[in-house]
């Protein structure tokens, strides 16, 4: 990729303008490493993400939008383009209506040298192409019934939820849990014949929990009464290191050995579940053990101990990756240097 | 296993297909949390013309680990996917039709939370696991059969054919790759799956949560059945799939994809459970509502639409034959909607034909506009757009057989009908056949007497004077000349309104509307009555009268109080 054409600060989030040939290379990259990471149920769909990312790609914007920010933390484009183009997706049939016949834009297009002609009709080109795009949910929770077993009057469901984290990574939340009719029990998912829906609570009880991680996820929803929790599985897309310069300091050397064209594209994948034969970290930048993890105070990391012994569950962590070709090598190396054996991907 | 080769011989050779393990082999990796499954194929060759052919399956979903493999993998039966809706695969038996194939040898390798094993299964179905240091995403399945390059092109064309009847909707990616095609020519993966549709007219889709439906009215329909967009049955045999409903849905065909269908342990057709029922109460509904919704839009459209032109004038007759076939509770909903076109432009409901037939016992339609017809519809009578007789399989030939069921079927529902079927003695049910007419079997064209003869007035007004006194529902009765005499003398024309086309009087019972009515004075036996007349005034008004509800064959009670009438 080339070098950023600029860089700013903002508050929160840094980022990089990219525009030219910068931005082709870009976005063309992202759609690749996204195919070629092969993403399953447990990851946000890789078919509406390429499908959502190739809206912000120039051949098909046209040159409407001026580049493309990127979130520096995350690799992917910031809020700001996701729901840029998510909004003319939105909107494209009704632009096509008030624009008419191509036809006739063309006619004035040739007719006229004002620019604004030509801008007319590249719109109509614009919206034509993405009307009925599918797009990547930036923020969408679904539920759907597995089973009623009528002796135990339970329940089993499976929520999914998807959203694009202040982060800026996209991430899935995957929740089996199991729910008990019971008069002292507050229902967490309506269940309407054999159709389920979500209720407010726990939508919003999902959504500020999965900012914390699978665990916390787990904890939460376990304390509601009547709901037995089977299995939290939480896949993400991204960070993607474009640079080494962006890069974190054990993956710097990875980068800066890896030349001008090197990036690292991470999809992390963290399940805690009740079917998990033991503890196992498979995640070489992930905590080694819980007891280890740092970034956990000793009440916290007591409390998470305490929550696992008592229903029984572990955790599994994992991350592949995908590398340019000549980086496959190292990065496996890096990996097997860490006691992890991580599926490498490489384009 | 290999103490259940007897059952495992007797399972794989249930199915149609020995390739009908990759249907089996796509729905464990689509259960598995799958995007994308990708089946190829290669040929390896051998020493002599025999060679290794290998079949592939990959998936990255997620897989198995030891405990899987152990307890569902290498064992018949067992499958954790019972009940549970989000699941397509049941009863667990789904890997081990691989074995079909007779294959020399079955590879497996498979990864899930950090293990990676491979497990090898032999010609006999032993098997060996050995756990793998390289990581594996998904699972990875290779079928290993012995055969020359002919014997390769047959499974590769094969496994595509049995792929594209088994995966077409499937909701995951499936492709297919012949990695040593027999032309030499490399080509790209081929895409398995097709868009979930269906042809036919007034196509409709619609969705529940969980179930997917598209439909559509089709001359010769086909029903398909899906689960996750596997197919568990796709036929044209109504009965074996629909039961009682094959006659509802004889004109309707539809596929339908959803959560509550399965397959029977044979794969053959769909398991006839509570939960076909309840996708089959959906599929009902989007029947019954959308579907019947989306053709009477079309319709109302259609007849609205001021100029017609071939196209329209099939589209037209095609809606109405699958109309025709519908239900008799779905036409009287909606039988005060404009549907039927008649020959001016203008739309009639099906409660305005039946009115018009119930006043007059019939109904007047033709195929093409002349003078009769638009003198007809310019004095308010109606023409029904249609054809007759042998013209029957032309594209509006439909009209008929609509019309003549939805009459016969209200007559059937008024409460006069019932109880005249209730109580034969009260007389018979009115005819509700061949009761749609073409205007010239009807109407005459007459000249109205501006001035006739004075014993004819005479005689004409003592005999209406007579009807008016029994009160026999003519406003008038007047004289006139037949213009065009088909050699079958008519007496008596009626109409709404004396004008210059009149017609037969109809042979009716339930008589509501005042009519008027003229007399052929040429006719023989008007002749004989004006005779008659000069001797005898009362007897010939009271015969003249007494003709008319005769030639109308009403009344015909009334007689002792017509000649009450004619002596008064």
């Amino acid at each position: 990729m080339n070098p950023p054409a600029e860089t700013s600060n903002s508050i929160r989030i840094q980022t990089r303008e990219l525009s030219g040939q910068a931005e082709v290379d870009y976005i063309s990259q992202l759609e690749r490493i996204i195919r070629s990471a092969r993403l399953n149920l447990h990851y946000p769909a890789s078919r509406a993400l390429r499908s959502h990312i190739g809206v912000l790609h120039p051949k098909v914007h046209r040159g409407l939008y001026p580049g493309v920010q990127v979130n520096i933390g995350s690799g992917l484009p910031t809020y700001r383009e996701w729901t840029r183009a998510q909004t003319d997706v939105q909107i494209a049939q009704e632009q096509l209506q008030k624009l008419g016949a191509r036809s006739e834009l063309a006619r004035q297009a040739r007719a006229s040298d004002a620019a604004i002609y030509q801008k007319l009709l590249t719109k109509f080109d614009y919206y034509c192409e993405i009307a009925e795009r599918e797009l990547a949910p930036l923020g969408d929770m679904t539920v759907a019934l597995r089973k009623i077993d009528a002796q135990t009057r339970t329940a089993y469901f499976h929520i999914v939820l998807d959203k694009l984290e202040a982060s800026g990574l996209f991430v899935r939340y995957c929740i089996d849990l199991a729910q008990t009719d019971s008069a002292w029990n507050r229902q967490v998912v309506r269940l309407d014949a054999e159709n389920a829906a979500h209720t407010e609570q726990l939508k919003s009880l999902v959504y500020k929990c999965t900012a914390l991680g699978s665990e916390s996820t787990f904890i939460k929803l376990a304390a509601l009464g009547g709901v037995r929790v089977e299995r939290v599985v939480r896949g993400s897309v991204g960070p993607i290191i474009w640079g080494a310069a962006d890069a974190p300091e054990e993956l710097r050397p990875l980068m800066q050995a890896g030349g001008s064209g090197a990036f690292i594209a991470q999809f992390g994948l963290d399940m805690l579940a009740a079917d998990i034969a033991e503890d196992r970290q498979n995640d070489p930048l992930g905590a080694r053990e819980l007891q280890a993890d740092a970034r956990l105070s000793p009440k916290v990391r007591a409390a998470l101990l305490s929550t696992r012994q008592k229903y029984g569950v572990h955790v599994f962590g994992d991350r592949k990756f995908v590398v340019p070709r000549g980086m496959t090598l190292a990065m496996r190396d890096f990996c097997a240097a860490r006691g992890t054996q991580n599926l490498i991907y490489s384009i | 296993m290999s103490e259940n080769h007897g059952l495992v011989d007797n399972l794989v050779t249930q199915f149609a297909s020995p390739l009908d393990c990759f249907r089996e082999l796509a729905q464990n990796a689509m259960d598995a949390g799958s995007p994308v499954v990708e089946v190829w194929t290669e040929f390896i060759p051998g020493d002599d013309y025999i060679g290794t052919i290998a079949l592939h399956v990959d998936d990255w979903g997620e897989g198995m680990d030891e405990q899987i493999i152990d307890t569902y993998l290498t064992q018949l039966f067992s499958s954790s996917k019972e009940d549970d809706l989000t699941k397509i695969g049941k009863f667990g038996i789904g890997f081990v039709s691989v074995f079909a194939l007779n294959p020399r040898a079955v590879l497996v390798q498979t990864g899930r939370g950090g293990e990676y094993w491979e497990v090898l299964f032999h010609e006999d179905r032993t098997f060996n696991k050995t756990r793998l240091q390289m990581p594996v995403e998904g699972s990875q399945i290779t079928i290993f059969v012995a055969g020359d390059i002919q014997r390769y092109a047959e499974l590769a064309l094969g496994i595509q054919e049995r792929l594209k009847f088994w995966c077409a909707h499937s909701e995951t990616e499936i492709t297919f790759e012949d990695r040593t095609p027999i032309s030499g020519e490399l080509l790209d993966p081929l895409p398995i799956n097709e868009p979930f549709g269906i042809e036919g007219h007034c196509v409709t889709r619609v969705e529940y949560q969980g179930t997917e439906i598209v439909c559509a009215y089709q001359r010769r329909p086909s029903y398909g059945f899906y689960n996750a967009g596997l197919t568990l049955a796709f036929t044209r045999a109504g009965e074996d799939v629909l039961g009682e409903r094959a006659a509802r849905l004889q004109h309707v065909g539809f596929k339908i994809k959803s959560r509550y269908l399965e397959h029977t342990l044979s794969r053959d057709t769909i398991m006839r459970d509570e939960n076909y029922e309840k996708a089959m109460r959906l599929l009902e509904d989007a029947v019954n509502r959308n579907l019947f919704g989306e053709l009477l839009a079309e319709l109302k459209a259609l007849v609205a639409q001021e100029n017609w032109g071939l196209a329209e004038v099939q589209n037209y007759g095609d809606l109405l034959r699958f109309l025709a076939a519908e239900p008799y509770e779905l036409l009287k909903s909606v039988e005060n909607i404009p549907l039927i076109r008649t020959l001016g432009g203008r739309a009639l409901s099906l409660a305005e034909i039946y009115e018009f037939w119930s006043e007059n016992g019939r109904v007047l339609m033709d195929a093409e506009p002349g003078e009769l017809s638009g003198a007809l519809q310019n004095a308010g009578t109606p023409v029904v757009y249609g054809v007759h007789g042998a013209m029957i399989r032309h594209p509006i030939g439909a009209v008929n057989a609509l019309l003549e069921r939805f009459v016969r079927l209200r007559y059937q529902d008024t409460l006069g009908a019932r109880l005249k079927r209730f109580t034969k003695f009260l007389g018979t049910s009115r005819s509700t056949q061949h009761f749609l007419i073409s205007p010239e079997d009807v109407y005459l064209p007459v000249s109205l007497d501006s001035q006739a003869p004075a014993d004819t007035l005479a005689l004409i007004a003592e005999a209406a004077r007579i009807l008016s006194k029994v009160d026999a529902g003519y406003r008038r009765l007047v004289s006139c000349h037949i213009v065009q005499d088909d050699g079958d003398a008519q007496l008596f024309v009626v109409a709404k309104k004396l004008s210059s086309y009149m017609a037969r009087p109809p042979a009716r019972t339930d008589s509501k509307g005042r009519l008027e009515a003229a007399v052929n004075r040429d006719h023989p036996h008007f002749i004989h009555l004006l005779r008659i007349h000069q001797t005898d005034p009362k007897l010939a008004a009271y015969c003249l009268a007494k003709s008319l509800l005769l030639t109308e064959d009403r009344l015909l009670h009334l007689d002792l109080s017509m000649m009450a009438a004619a002596q008064a």
